[in-house]
């Protein structure tokens, strides 16, 4: 077949592959919402109540129930999830119960200082963790390796919760290097980028340290594995620099896994870091999530379980696509 | 004549066959005990399997004695509490230990729960293919989108907290990247000649998948487990510290994390036994795992 | 770790009015007695005292210039710097008084509570009741204005008053603005005077609109024909109190800054921040790391002393007359027998528990409100720690140990349910488990994840025992509470308590205008619950403060039940430079 006609083929394949993708994610997306608000609506806990709270003791079982009219409590499962479906898809995911803002704004505000954490932990998880991989691969079964793999592990192994107060009481209280928390010093000092990234440093360090292994881990064995094919010995017989072979060979095809974890980190973006964010008092959308579910405050409840549903599943997507388009063989298809 | 080699006593094949499987999982506990660091992480969970079985005997008091006299307020470690005590007097060893029974329990169940239930519909979905894995697999991926966090969160609310309900939250939260890695596996299996050989002679699906096609799945599966007990460890401690973990006055290496974090700074030995026990255990799982992995591969691709 | 809706439950507010309690232990009403005013000891209220025409009767004639006077003479700081508070919840998202989410710096109020808890005039300047106690005349300062610069009216505080009680509109406390059910007409008798006419007389009137978080004056100008839940005022609200809003990031911050031409005197402040922040530990290390200047609310005296280890910081510790009760569902066979009840009562060693879960056993609970207020009844039974007796009244009854050591009598055995929510009620449940099985009640725990669940439970009115507590400033709240009409699941009285003399007395003291009438009411209001033990106080709720005293001036030495300076003297207190 001539060159162009591959390639034309090749990028219909592409396109029709897409194309399933995103009807497969819909249909999910469309399942995922249905669920999340079957599951809402039949979880004990009434939302007005909590939401109202003992102060409003005197209020007469016909003010109650004006609320939960005018928040549109009353009306039958079906018609309540098909008015979120209709405002959904225009964009609007209600208001929120208990902030009584727009959904969308509320998360909108949360993206950024999530996206900030976990964008930074993610980026020196994966750098740190492709650096430790490789050199552990290529240094295999040395002394390197093995203090590489031990100390990853260690970090996966700790609770979230501890790693983070012990580097509080360590650093932030006892050496008073860094802050405690929050994304800033308050008041007309803070605000510099010096002052910001002083305040993601421990964050940062807590997630990173719990998420690093499975990077290294997985750049290691995809490494190795990709070593051990014949194209490389094939390469080495060939007379090429051990660099040459790792450099524009190796490791570009052991990339492959480490992409595919990428995508399936994407959930991370939303709830991971909920514990985290708790601790350093950041203001993202796990911790907004955790406590929207204990509040009972549907719409937002729905929202954030939406938006992480997106993550995931363009999180995939994007790694099946890469993967489709690193991967030489698929390529020719 | 019956198909099945099993059946006839003094067929050579059958002792060869046994030979094969006997050496098989020799060959696995041999290339394990090469890692000394996976058997070191071995003998700590038996030994940590053993306190926690024989705690009533070890612990030196009743875990959920409370005894409210000032000096045994936040006890410092000694001779007779050598973990010391929490803010009503309890021993915190003896918590400590009945705490290993209640946590490696919640999580060995739950990794039984999920393994079961990724084994089958992994297997399943492997082994039928078409329609069937479809179905099955368009399920599996709707669960991994949800927010697996979530997720438990929203269960532990719907159900009064108790070790049981935690046990089935984390153990049907969990198995579906279990049975993603054994529908890989099945499905690589079904395709070798040895399986098509069995389907050649008859052998029906069932005892196929059973008998032919898992075992030779085992091995990333009991990776998997020995992973997902870990996993499982280190939720059970999330939970806990968000109240919906093990409740009291039952001790869990959970709660007593979160327990001891209220009293981080005044008496830091209460954070630091839940603490180091989590992570030690959950490492040893991980080096166990890795271990069994490297076993378990016959290649020896990743050593 | 329980989350932010503990805002919602037990006691008083700290220096930020929202949805705390207020307390009082002074007397309401127009007619105050010279005795009460005489016990207002300490800082601010000694220096009120001693400004000549200040007293009895006349602290309701004083002004708000004549308060800013007051402030003006004792104050010793510098305007300028900026004051940092953490809290342990959230704040609200948004802001808007009709709708209950109101801010105790942004939005004035008509009285406000000063640091001893008399209600002290702020935009009323001076109200007159009528012979009969239904009409009420309030004439506003003169000056007060909005932070755009528009002068409040009559108009305003009109207008406020009849949209929270529209029907459509979402105001939790639309019973302060009633009397047994039926609206208080509210209108403008020209710009600054507002006539209120009452159905009937209500003894509780003036406390309700003092507590910070139920009603402040809301703009007409800007709010008239608005939709109070989603108008854009909500996110960049004007009020006319001592502080305009400037920003919110949520779940981070709230920045306010001075508002100059505050009719009260300007603040000293140039910021007040405000830092929500859920998490004790984190709190902890914030305020360890220096980054905090105030922490308020901080419920027990374990947590306040390793606040107060920080150099420079000092704790006040402020009980409040809201008591934390472990309740029984008395109409529950288990909780019917008022010698149960007893026993329980008798079988708990409180001082112990007291000091193990709040860390002092002073702040033992003895009766269903805090001993610094007026109406507490120091001669209320007593059920001393005593297993033994414990056990010989159960014997005595018939309740006979039977199997698994359990008491049991036609039918009916000793064990029960008890569902603890919040962290100290965690606390205390294990160890009054411990106590009972010694007398051979068996006591299972249902610990509850979260706030919605707990409202649920509380409605159901199926709970055998949980964790309540009752009033917050006015002894009138224990209707409530304690009236027979009020079970659930429409009213609080989950102790499902049921006694006619009680339901009349409540009755009577909430018409009862005159404090000194009301007090022998509520005394043996009290008398007849503890007697009957139907409910086992445990403690009493603190709502401490930890002042980085070394940073920030204008604070008095705290007295009475409930420290609200920043509340009360928001314009007092300085950064020191």
């Amino acid at each position: 077949m001539e060159p162009g006609v591959k390639s034309l083929l090749a990028a219909a394949a592409m396109q029709r592959l897409v194309a399933i993708r995103l009807l497969h994610s819909l249909l999910v997306l469309l399942i995922v919402s249905i669920g999340s608000f079957a599951l809402m609506r039949y979880t004990p806990g009434d939302p007005v109540a909590a939401l109202i709270g003992q102060q409003a003791r005197l209020m007469s079982p016909e003010d109650l129930a004006v609320i939960r009219r005018n928040l549109g409590l009353d009306d039958p499962v079906h018609v309540q999830y098909g008015l979120w479906l209709r405002n959904a898809l225009q964009g609007d995911l209600g208001y929120s119960l208990g902030l009584k803002r727009p959904v969308t704004g509320v998360i909108a505000e949360r993206i950024g200082p999530s996206f900030t954490l976990i964008g930074i932990s993610l980026v020196l998880s994966i750098v740190l963790g492709v650096s430790f991989g490789v050199l552990s691969a290529v240094r295999r079964n040395t002394a390197f390796d093995h203090a590489v793999t031990v100390g990853s592990f260690i970090g996966n192994s700790m609770p979230q919760v501890w790693v983070g107060l012990m580097l509080v009481f360590l650093f932030a209280i006892k050496l008073r290097w860094f802050p405690a928390g929050g994304m800033v010093t308050l008041g007309s000092s803070g605000g510099g980028l010096g002052d910001r990234l002083e305040h993601l440093v421990l964050p940062v360090t807590t997630l990173t340290l719990t998420n690093l292994v499975v990077w290294t881990r997985y750049q290691r064995a995809s490494l190795l594995e990709v070593l051990g094919q014949d194209y490389i010995r094939v390469a080495r017989a060939k007379g090429l620099g051990e660099r040459t072979v790792l450099l524009r060979h190796a490791w570009r095809n052991s990339l492959l896994s480490v992409v595919t974890l990428l995508g399936n980190s994407f959930v991370f973006l939303v709830e991971g870091a909920y514990i985290v964010e708790t601790i350093f008092s950041w203001p993202g959308l796990g911790r907004l999530g955790v406590e929207a579910i204990l509040k009972r405050d549907y719409p937002l409840v729905m929202g954030v379980a939406i938006l992480s549903s997106l993550f995931i599943i363009s999180g995939n997507l994007l790694a099946d696509l890469a993967y489709g388009a690193l991967n030489p063989r698929l390529r020719s298809r | 004549m019956s198909t099945d080699v099993r059946s006839r006593p003094d067929d050579p094949a059958r002792a060869l066959a046994r030979r094969a499987r006997r050496h098989f999982l020799l060959d696995v506990w041999a290339r394990f005990v090469r890692n000394r660091l996976a058997v070191a992480s071995l003998l700590v969970l038996v030994v940590l399997f053993l306190a926690a079985a024989f705690a009533p005997v070890i612990a030196p008091a009743d875990p959920n004695a409370i005894d409210l006299r000032p000096e045994m307020n936040l006890a410092t470690p000694s001779l007779a509490h050598p973990f010391g005590t929490d803010d009503s007097g309890r021993d915190w060893f003896a918590r400590a230990l009945y705490g290993a029974r209640v946590s490696l329990s919640v999580a060995f169940t739950a990794m039984v729960i999920s393994t079961t239930i990724g084994t089958l519909v992994g297997s399943t979905a492997g082994y039928f293919g078409g329609a069937v894995d479809t179905v099955l697999m368009r399920l599996v991926e709707v669960l991994l989108s949800l927010p697996l966090f979530f997720l438990i969160l929203i269960a532990q609310a719907l159900l009064t907290p108790s070790i049981l309900n935690l046990t089935w939250v984390i153990g049907v939260t969990t198995w579906m990247n279990v049975s993603r890695i054994v529908r890989a596996e099945v499905m690589a299996i079904s395709a070798t000649d040895y399986l098509q050989a069995a389907e050649a002679i008859g052998v029906p699906h069932g005892r196929r998948i059973l008998r032919h096609v898992l075992p030779n799945a085992a091995g990333p599966i009991i990776v998997a487990a020995t992973l997902s007990i870990a996993y499982a460890i280190l939720t059970e401690a999330a939970l806990s510290y968000l109240g919906l973990g093990v409740p009291l006055p039952d001790p869990s290496w959970g709660n007593m994390l979160q327990k001891g974090l209220t009293r981080l700074q005044e008496a830091p030995w209460l954070v630091l036994c839940p603490g180091l026990l989590i992570s030690v255990t959950v490492l040893a799982f991980n080096f166990v795992g890795d271990g069994l992995r490297d076993a378990f591969d016959p290649l020896m691709k990743h050593r | 770790m329980t989350t932010t809706d503990d805002d919602r439950e037990a006691g008083p507010t700290g220096p930020r009015g929202r949805l705390g309690r207020d307390l009082t232990d002074a007397g309401l009403g127009p007619a105050f007695d010279r005795r009460q005013v005489i016990r207002l000891a300490g800082g601010l209220g000694a220096a009120l005292m001693a400004v000549p025409g200040l007293g009895s009767g006349a602290a309701q004639a004083a002004g708000g210039n004549r308060m800013a006077a007051v402030y003006a003479a004792i104050q010793e700081g510098q305007p300028g710097g900026t004051l940092i508070a953490a809290i342990p919840f959230d704040l609200w998202s948004i802001y808007n008084p009709l709708i209950g989410q109101s801010d105790a710096f942004i939005f004035d109020q008509l009285w406000r509570f000063d640091p001893n808890l008399v209600p002290i005039p702020r935009l009323a300047e001076s109200y007159e009741v009528s012979e009969d106690r239904t009409v009420y005349t309030i004439r506003l300062v003169q000056n007060a204005t909005w932070h755009d610069g528009q002068p409040l009216t009559a108009h305003d505080v009109v207008f406020t008053w009849q949209t929270m009680l529209k029907p459509d509109v979402n105001f939790p406390y639309k019973f302060a603005l009633q009397v047994n059910g039926q609206d208080i007409q509210a209108e403008a008798v020209d710009d600054h005077t507002v006539k209120l006419t009452l159905p009937a007389p209500s003894a509780a009137l003036i406390a309700h609109l003092t507590a910070p978080w139920i009603f402040s004056v809301a703009p007409k100008h800007l709010l008239e024909g608005e939709d109070p839940e989603t108008s854009s005022f909500n996110t960049q609200p004007i009020g006319s109190g001592p502080f305009k809003f400037e920003e919110q990031v949520d779940g981070d911050h709230q920045t306010l800054v001075r508002y100059d031409a505050y009719f009260g005197g300007a603040p000293l402040l140039d910021e007040l921040i405000t830092r929500p922040i859920t998490d004790l530990q984190a709190r902890l290390a914030a305020f360890q790391a220096g980054e905090i200047d105030v922490n308020t609310r901080e419920e027990d005296v374990i947590a306040t002393e390793q606040f107060a280890a920080t150099e420079g910081s000092t704790p006040y510790i402020l009980p409040t007359p809201y008591v934390q009760q472990f309740t029984m569902n008395n109409a529950d066979p288990v909780f019917a027998d008022p010698i149960v009840r007893k026993a329980i009562a008798h079988a708990l060693d409180r001082a112990a528990m007291v000091r193990t879960v709040v860390g002092d056993e002073t702040y033992v609970a003895l009766s269903v409100m805090g001993p610094g207020h007026w109406a507490y009844n120091p001669d209320v039974p007593a059920y001393e720690f005593d297993p033994e007796k414990a056990k010989s009244m159960l014997d005595q009854a018939g309740w006979a140990v039977g199997s698994g050591s359990i008491r049991e009598k036609d039918g009916v055995r000793l064990s029960f349910v008890n569902q603890p929510w919040r962290d100290f009620e965690r606390n205390y449940a294990p160890l009054i488990q411990q106590y009972l099985k010694a007398v051979g009640i068996e006591m299972k725990i249902e610990t509850v994840p979260d706030y919605a669940t707990v409202q649920e439970i509380r409605q159901s009115g199926k709970a055998q025992s949980l964790f309540f507590g009752s009033i917050d400033y006015e002894p009138g709240e224990l209707h409530q509470y304690f009236h027979s009409s009020q079970m659930p699941p429409t009213g609080l009285n989950l102790w499902q308590y049921s006694n006619s003399e009680v339901d009349q007395l409540l009755e009577e003291g909430n018409q009862e205008i005159d404090v000194e009438k009301r007090k022998p009411i509520y005394a043996r209001i009290q008398e007849l619950i503890l007697g009957e033990c139907a409910t086992i106080p445990l403690h009493v709720h603190l709502n401490n403060v930890i002042v980085r005293t070394d940073r920030v001036g204008g604070y008095p030495e705290p007295t009475g039940n409930w420290l609200g300076v920043l509340l009360a003297a928001p314009t007092q207190v300085y950064k020191k430079q």
